[in-house]
């Protein structure tokens, strides 16, 4: 287990700067957008809403060694993000269930009985 | 003597200590909520329908000790305590006027949504009452919590408590296709915003050196003199997730879904009391932009308040599901009470708290009425309620009430809450007529399709439902639920209530934000 200032002298070394992890947890961010907007396997649609939280995580983390490292604010919230989208997950897998106990189906083309 | 006795004992111990420090006897409704929930979860447990119809009486009780201890708290105001406004939790929780109004409204709103279930759930999920009622509770103290929170992490926890639980309580109709695919598609669009607002709070706690406070940041935003990109698109971000969070175009399109598939009640709820909470969420955390880099933010949400109002009206014009048009017409409040929000000044919040005041009377009665008229005619299409006037004129005759107040004609509370919003909005520095005339116009539209409604029950030709409640006449077997009733007479009460004390409403509204801009800084004009 590192400590926050060898994290931050190893990514020093290897000239990485706070704007690379934000440059690519905004890629990764952009990929969980963009897999939850095209993907029509439901269970694949929540994989990638958990891709996007854990894309903030990675911001939260990133910012905190970066601004303030003697206090663990940043990676507290990245902690409670992870509870919370576990949480999510759960619920989330729980409906995917019930619906397909209704309609033996997890494709999202299915789903269009509301609209106007 | 005997009171004071016990409170000195209980101070010494260092629970006792931990509380008194802490202020956490300003938390008191959220601690009863608490108690209330493991007690109606204990209750769900019991094999019994009976024991477990328990539970609504228990919710209530609960709801009003807090609502007590929410009206003692606001007694603490006006006595001249210097502690009234006190920081809860290190912080975390801002126990201040703001936070007191709106929890008060909200609990209001809550008690209102539980006469609403009762009935609904005996009938259509009489095994699972208990379960219902604690998710419901669970949901509204996030609710409460989010109204007071003045941190990051607070804030998402309490947002993501009433997140989690209102796409559980959606689906609660586990055979019902509409309610699974209601609350799958709001679990999606939930989940995808939570993580757009979060990415946008990642990038605003960066540049607040490091805090997740919303305290630090009107300093911490007027040091970043030129906000660069990343301050941009965190501004950008947090506005897209505020946006769902309160169903402004162009982030509405879950909004009719989810309100159509949902039990009833819970669309009530989420009309009314999530929409609020989002509400006094969003004017805690967008106050700090208030005055730095502000005609941007300002022209952000503008650009939301406009959408959502051309989007909500003109929508709701073409539909013939009553939850569906309510869906539709609370986009276009939305777009309302964002106008107040863009102005940014004391007065304007002022009038928005008071216009949600208003708007979680009238809604309310509107879902209540949907209930009854469901009940009534076993139909949500606004057809079926073709002529009903001849059946049940009481039934009419609130419902208008309502849907005119919606509509904002003068004398319900609507006409007062939309005039003060829109005034006090001309009167800020923001000044920007062009909002204003649309917002006009498009209330102006929205007068076609609630008077469409009244319209259709008052001349039109009685429907086959409505006659065959004629037919029936007073040997109907139909018998009205009680909590329903009085839930609407409640709710018809405040509606004209607060149209004639407007006045008194509107100044502790904007009592409430000037003592919230004084605890953020002087930035509120």
């Amino acid at each position: 287990m590192m400590m926050s200032a060898e994290v931050a002298e190893v990514a020093a070394v290897a000239g990485l700067t706070v704007h690379h992890y934000l440059g690519v947890a905004t890629i990764l961010f952009g990929l969980g957008f963009a897999g939850v907007v095209s993907s029509r396997h439901l269970i694949r649609t929540l994989m990638c809403v958990e891709l996007m939280l854990n894309a903030v995580n990675l911001v939260f983390v990133a910012i905190n060694n970066h601004v303030n490292p003697s206090d663990l604010s940043g990676q507290v919230f990245a902690i409670f993000i992870l509870t919370i989208s576990a949480a999510e997950a759960a619920v989330g897998l729980a409906i995917v269930l019930a619906l397909f106990k209704n309609t033996a189906s997890v494709d999202v083309e299915d789903f269009s009985r509301l609209k106007w | 003597m005997m009171l004071e006795a016990i409170s000195y004992t209980l101070i010494q111990t260092s629970f006792g200590q931990f509380i008194y420090n802490q202020n956490l006897a300003f938390l008191a409704p959220e601690l009863v909520i608490s108690l209330t929930l493991l007690m109606t979860f204990a209750l769900s447990l019991a094999k019994t329908q009976v024991d477990q119809a328990k539970s609504w009486g228990i919710a209530l009780l609960g709801s009003v000790v807090a609502l007590v201890s929410i009206v003692m708290h606001y007694q603490l105001f006006y006595t001249g305590q210097a502690s009234a406004s006190q920081s809860v939790m290190f912080g975390m929780f801002e126990a201040d006027l703001l936070s007191v109004v709106a929890r008060f409204i909200l609990t209001l709103g809550f008690i209102l949504i539980l006469h609403l279930s009762k009935r609904y759930v005996e009938t259509r999920l009489p095994s699972q009452t208990g379960e219902f009622y604690t998710l419901l509770l669970t949901a509204f103290l996030g609710a409460l919590l989010l109204c007071g929170a003045n941190d990051m992490i607070m804030a998402f926890v309490a947002l993501e408590t009433l997140g989690i639980s209102s796409y559980i309580l959606t689906g609660y109709l586990r055979n019902n296709l509409k309610s699974t695919e209601a609350s799958l598609k709001y679990l999606v669009y939930g989940g995808c915003s939570s993580a757009v607002l979060l990415f946008g709070l990642a990038l605003i706690y960066g540049l607040a050196g490091g805090s997740t406070s919303f305290a630090v940041l009107p300093q911490a935003l007027s040091q970043a003199s030129d906000l660069g990109a990343w301050a941009s698109l965190a501004i950008v971000m947090i506005l897209a997730g505020i946006g769902f969070k309160v169903s402004a175009a162009p982030f509405h399109t879950w909004t009719p879904d989810v309100y159509e598939g949902s039990p009833t009640p819970i669309t009530a709820f989420l009309s009314v009391i999530s929409k609020l909470a989002a509400f006094v969420f969003a004017i805690r955390l967008l106050t700090p932009f208030a005055g730095v880099g502000n005609e941007n933010v300002a022209l952000l949400i503008g650009l939301l308040a406009v959408f959502s109002m051309i989007v909500g009206n003109v929508a709701a014009l073409k539909q013939t599901n009553i939850k569906r048009l309510l869906g539709y017409s609370t986009i276009a409040h939305a777009g309302y009470m964002l106008v107040g929000l863009a102005a940014l000044t004391q007065n304007s919040l002022g009038a928005l708290l008071f216009y949600l005041a208003t708007y979680v009377f009238m809604n309310t009665g509107a879902f209540a009425s949907a209930m009854i008229g469901d009940e009534l005619l076993a139909s949500e299409d606004i057809s079926a309620y073709s002529g009903l006037i001849k059946a049940k004129p009481w039934f009419v005759f609130a419902f208008s009430i309502f849907l005119l107040g919606l509509a904002g004609i003068p004398i319900t509370a609507g006409f007062f809450a939309k005039f003060f919003l829109f005034q006090s909005v001309v009167l800020s520095d923001l000044g920007n007529l062009g909002v204003i005339i649309i917002a006009l116009l498009a209330s102006t539209v929205s007068l076609y399709y609630y008077l469409n409604i009244i319209k259709v029950m008052v001349i039109g030709e009685p429907s086959e439902q409505v006659q065959r409640l004629i037919g029936e006449g007073k040997d109907s077997t139909w018998n009205l639920s009680k909590t329903l009733t009085l839930a609407t007479v409640i709710c018809l009460i405040f509606t004209l209530g607060l149209g004639i004390f407007g006045q008194n409403g509107l100044l502790i509204s904007e009592s409430a934000m000037s003592d919230h801009g004084a605890t953020v800084t002087q930035n509120l004009r």
